[in-house]
């Protein structure tokens, strides 16, 4: 089963996109920060994150350039609600640190299990090839 | 020149000449009083002394008279004898016996009764005594000259003869034998008779006639023989013929007297004679004069005694004389001198209270110059004065002001410091200096010019003032030397301060107008009455260039009747300045401040007006002032505004954030609820509202970050035309028929520099708002123009909307770029139209207003800058610049490859070999092949997980030589700087960046 580490502040989303995730089948981690994130990763191997971009103790772009240097492959999806940018804006950013994915907040959960189911096929087509 | 002015004419003569005529009148009276003392001391002295003369004359004179008389009874008595022997031996040969006794006893007889005859005896030829006096006649013929008596009978003379007294006998006393011969009938001598007289017999007289002791007898043979003396008988039978007596005086008066001259032993002598002529005798007394002068001498030291005390006491009196005159003379001249000074010091303080009170006054300097240098020359009383300024560079002084030189010498001199010249010593020694004779002057040459005109003596004081005040030194001059006191020193000197403090208060005048002219407020002061007394530039500018109600009116107009009259009119700002001026007079208020508004609705000004207590010679004042606050309430309006509109952004950056996440929620599990129960369902269609609910949430959140300007904008030349011209094309076909869209452009208008697409969506923005705003049809008219930058570094062009329709109210356009705010109906509008145009201009750095007026129509402008044509990295623009040329090997590293290959355009352009590279790793990749590497020019973000920085610290460790340059495309610094590889040090370019910024990094970096 992949593991899917959702990394979001706030407990409702990370609530609901858990619950579509489990619904696809996923085994799914959370962390509430970047730090929990990096530690969630160092103790299970895991397929792919799912991180915000803004959250308090580290900016999600932050997060994403650490996992990008702890771990290479591991493909990383960026959401964002916007903030002290709008929401278009860092996602180019994650775009051009590694992510391999970005979604604006609000969207469907579908959207974003659809686009894990894609990432990893390719991942998986990639690593086949 | 106060103590030694000279007397006018007509005035009596001066204090010193008066006062040597009385010294010399009382010393001439004086010494002639002493000389008449003296003289009728000397003349007493010379009559007691002639009388005394006179008298010892006189009286020797009777005296030798009467010794005379008994002289010549004496030798009278010897002629009776020879007489009564005539008898007998006239003619007689020879004596009997009895005639020789009859002639003894006539000769005893005659002995006895003349006791004064030592012996009388009678001799014959043979000289032999045939009689005698004495019975011994050995006794008688000791003292005969035998030859005498011999050659008186052989020489047959019959006459008297008196002989040189002879020493006689064994007691040895003179003797003076009176020899007398007898003849015969024949005529031949035979006998002579003799007589020796005792010269004691006629001395003895003398001696008792107690002429005193000095005196002397003298009996002599008028041939000068000396026949007796008293008191000496040394020079008896000498000779005394070539003495006055005997060759002068005897053959002139047979009585006489004389004073003889002095004698061998310095004796004057008073002589008296007389003479015998029967018996050819001489008498004389000489008496010593000193001795008969004796109590004259004594008078004399008497005379002469009074006479010195006398003179000692007229000089005394005339001493006193002088010197009580001589007092009451110092003490006329000293009041006199002072009198003199005090008339002088009042003509000095009234020319110097005339002066100051001119200078108080006084507008043209010159003038004033001109009247101090004449109060100089009157005020010291002397012939010129001078006034010198100092000439700018310093050393040289100017005369700018004289007086009294004559027309000859009216020409400019310049007096160089130091030694050359009296003014230029006194500047250079910074001290008064007074010259008392130019022709003894050692410190100094006076000038030659002065010298010429006959100067002899100056004062010169030097002005010495603070930078911008009157530095030089005035100078007054006497042809006579020493002509000045030192209260011309000082009145010079305070000449000289009242100069200065001209300057001063001209300097402070000057800096108080300039100070109050550079003012921008309208300044005016007010009297207790509120009458203008003073009112500065701005005050009578502004009164100039506008007819205002407020302010206006000059100097002399009441500012309060002003206020009045425009109370009347029913300003009511008029009414509330005019109790606020009475407030501030009446000392109710210490300030009165108002904002009021001035014009009309077509150009209203606003002004901040202050009214403050001036305090005017103890009247009370006011000082007004009117400040043009108009552009500062501009500017306070405009900031207000980007505050709210500011704070607003980050309010709703935050709201959007958390409302996103919200949304989130909400739609992501109705849409998983949804999944499961299907859409069909009635459950299904109220998830799917709620869905539908949330997306419309979520294009609010859009909208609001929109305005909180946090959008990635991708600026670059755009032609305005063309976006006006696009935006109108695309809706046309959606406006009503009723509304005109028009594009009103000028042939040409400059590229701005703006994300082509988000002005796009700006446009249709307004242009709908514009449509929105002509329910009832009109026209929007688009324009763009250049705008005038007044030589700002940036230049803007306006893009403008403007429609003819409702127009806003003053309270709605004011909040019009304000989130949510909208005129439109609940449901119609989101009201984030205006204010996502203003996050645009503002991001965009230009601005976005509006001008609306009810039932006219609104105008909305965005202001962008002006592409400069070179800027935008990526895009077309950048022309070459051949000038900048460069050597070395650069490695660019960006991830879009139209901006890398601009880059390596243009980098090759500049001579520079480049290598690319898309991302970090790509970097480090090919910076492997390069043996050299002068310059990296790195993206900061890049794919991967690298950044730029993260590159940049690898650069440095494996090439340590190498320049670093990055760039970044994010206005928000933050953005930046919160990577934890940020590393401030390195040089950082801002995208976009102009070709001339890149070669100046460039040229920065490469030179180190």
């Amino acid at each position: 089963m992949k593991r899917i580490l959702l990394v979001d502040d706030d407990p409702l989303v990370l609530g609901t996109l858990r619950e579509a995730l489990d619904g696809a089948g996923y085994a799914v981690a959370t962390a509430e920060n970047g730090k929990q994130a990096m530690q969630e990763l160092s103790r299970a191997r895991t397929d792919l994150v799912v991180t915000d971009l803004i959250m308090p103790t580290q900016e999600g772009v932050e997060t994403i350039m650490a996992v990008r240097k702890a771990y290479p492959t591991l493909p990383i999806i960026a959401i964002s609600g916007g903030g002290r940018l709008d929401a278009l804006s860092l996602l180019d950013v994650a775009r051009k640190f590694g992510a391999a994915a970005t979604l604006k907040k609000p969207f469907p959960p579908s959207v974003l299990v659809t686009l894990i189911g894609r990432i990893l096929a390719e991942r998986r087509g990639g690593e086949s090839c | 020149m106060a103590d030694t002015v000279t007397e006018a004419p007509g005035s009596d003569s001066s204090p010193p000449v008066r006062e040597s005529r009385f010294r010399r009148r009382v010393l001439i009276v004086s010494f002639l009083v002493a000389i008449l003392v003296v003289g009728e001391t000397a003349i007493d002295v010379y009559r007691d002394h002639m009388r005394l003369t006179e008298d010892a004359e006189r009286d020797v004179e009777n005296l030798v008279v009467n010794l005379a008389s008994t002289h010549k009874q004496v030798f009278d008595s010897i002629d009776l004898l020879f007489l009564s022997l005539e008898d007998h031996l006239n003619e007689t040969d020879t004596l009997d016996a009895g005639a020789r006794a009859h002639i003894g006893r006539l000769l005893r007889g005659f002995r006895s009764r003349f006791p004064e005859f030592q012996s009388v005896v009678v001799l014959n030829r043979d000289e032999t005594v045939v009689a005698s006096g004495h019975r011994d006649l050995s006794k008688e013929s000791g003292f005969l000259d035998q030859r005498r008596v011999k050659a008186l009978i052989e020489g047959n003379d019959l006459g008297k003869h008196i002989e040189t007294p002879v020493a006689a006998g064994a007691s040895g006393n003179l003797v003076i034998p009176v020899v007398r011969a007898f003849r015969n009938r024949s005529g031949q001598v035979v006998y002579a008779a003799v007589v020796a007289l005792k010269t004691s017999a006629l001395t003895g007289t003398h001696s008792a006639l107690e002429i005193g002791s000095g005196s002397v007898m003298l009996l002599a043979r008028t041939d000068g023989t000396v026949l007796a003396r008293s008191p000496s008988t040394d020079i008896v039978g000498g000779s005394l013929a070539d003495r006055p007596l005997f060759t002068e005086h005897i053959s002139s008066a047979s009585t006489g007297s004389y004073t003889s001259p002095p004698q061998s032993d310095g004796e004057i002598r008073i002589v008296g004679y007389h003479v015998s002529p029967r018996h050819e005798l001489v008498t004389a007394i000489a008496v010593d004069r000193d001795r008969i002068l004796a109590p004259w001498r004594e008078n004399l030291v008497g005379h002469i005694g009074s006479a010195i005390l006398l003179v000692l006491l007229v000089a005394a009196a005339a001493w006193f004389m002088i010197r009580s005159h001589d007092r009451e003379a110092a003490l006329r001249r000293s009041a006199e001198r002072a009198r003199n000074r005090a008339r002088d010091r009042a003509v000095k303080q009234q020319i110097m209270a005339g002066l100051s009170q001119y200078s108080a006054e006084a507008e043209d300097s010159q003038d004033f110059l001109d009247r101090a240098a004449r109060a100089l020359r009157k005020g010291t009383d002397c012939d010129f004065a001078s006034i010198a300024r100092q000439v700018s560079s310093g050393s040289q002084m100017m005369i700018v002001a004289r007086d009294g030189w004559p027309e000859h010498a009216r020409e400019e001199y310049v007096f160089v410091g130091g030694t050359d010249s009296h003014l230029g010593f006194a500047l250079h020694s910074r001290d008064t200096i007074i010259s008392h004779d130019y022709g003894t002057e050692k410190r100094f040459r006076p000038h030659h010019r002065l010298v010429e005109l006959g100067a002899r003596s100056g004062v010169a004081v030097p002005m010495l003032t603070a930078s911008g005040g009157f530095s030089g030194a005035l100078s007054v001059y006497s042809t006579n030397p020493a002509a000045f006191s030192d209260d011309d020193r000082m009145f010079v000197e305070a000449i000289g301060h009242l100069i200065a403090s001209y300057y001063e208060r001209r300097i402070q005048s000057n800096l108080r107008s300039a100070v109050l002219d550079s003012v921008p407020s309208m300044l005016a002061v007010l009297d207790h009455r509120g009458d203008i007394l003073f009112v500065n530039r701005s005050w009578i500018s502004e009164g100039d260039a506008r007819d205002l109600q407020m302010p206006e009116g000059g100097v002399g107009a009441n500012y309060i009747d002003i206020c009045t009259r425009a109370a009347a009119e029913g300003v009511v700002e008029a009414q509330q300045m005019q109790e606020g001026i009475l407030d501030v007079m009446s000392g109710q208020t210490d300030r009165f401040q108002m904002e009021y508004p001035c014009g009309d609705e077509k150009e209203m000004r606003w002004f901040f007006a202050t009214v403050s207590p001036v305090n005017l010679d103890g009247h009370s004042g006011a000082l007004v002032s009117h400040l043009d606050i108009t552009s500062r309430r501009e500017l306070e309006k405009q900031l207000r505004e980007a505050s709210r509109m500011e704070a607003l952004g980050q309010l709703t950056g935050g709201i959007a954030h958390d409302f996103n996440n919200l949304l989130m929620v909400v739609a992501g599990n109705a849409e998983m609820l949804s999944d499961r129960i299907g859409p069909e369902t009635r459950e299904g269609r109220m998830l799917a509202a709620i869905r539908e609910a949330a997306g419309r949430g979520a294009a609010l959140t859009d909208g609001l970050l929109s305005f909180s300007r946090r959008q990635l904008l991708s600026p670059q030349a755009v032609e305005p035309q063309k976006v006006l011209q696009d935006a109108a094309r695309l809706l046309e076909r959606t406006l009503r028929e009723d509304i005109e869209l028009r594009v009103e452009t000028p042939d040409s208008c400059r590229q701005i520099l703006a994300d082509e697409a988000q002005l796009h969506t700006a446009l249709m923005n307004l242009i709908l708002n514009a449509r929105d705003a002509l329910p009832n049809g009109g026209t929007i008219i688009l324009r763009c123009e250049d705008l005038d930058n007044g030589g700002a570094p940036v230049a803007f062009v306006r893009l403008s909307v403007t429609d003819d329709g409702e127009g806003m109210p003053p309270a709605v356009a004011d909040k019009a770029f304000e989130p949510f705010s909208t005129t439109k109906p609940v449901g119609q509008g989101t009201g984030l139209g205006l204010s996502m145009v203003h996050g645009f201009a503002i991001q965009s750095g230009g601005t976005a207003s509006l001008e609306s007026k009810p039932g006219q129509g609104t105008r909305v402008m965005i202001d962008l800058p002006v592409a400069t044509g070179s800027e935008a990295v990526g895009n077309n623009g950048g022309a070459a610049d051949l000038d900048d040329q460069f050597e070395g090997t650069i490695l660019v590293v960006e991830d879009e490859d139209r901006v890398r290959n601009y880059l390596r355009l243009l980098l090759e352009d500049m001579g520079l070999t480049v290598h690319e590279a898309s991302s970090a790793a790509d970097a480090l990749e090919s910076l492997a092949g390069l043996p050299e590497l002068d310059l990296l020019l790195s993206d900061v973000i890049m794919p991967g997980s690298m950044s730029g920085y993260g590159l940049a610290s690898e650069i440095r460790r494996n090439r340590p030589g190498s320049g670093i340059i990055l760039m970044s495309g994010y206005t928000d610094p933050s953005m930046i700087e919160r990577l934890h590889e940020h590393d401030p040090s390195i040089p950082l370019l801002r995208k976009p960046f102009s070709r001339s910024q890149l070669v100046a990094m460039l040229k920065t970096v490469l030179s180190d």
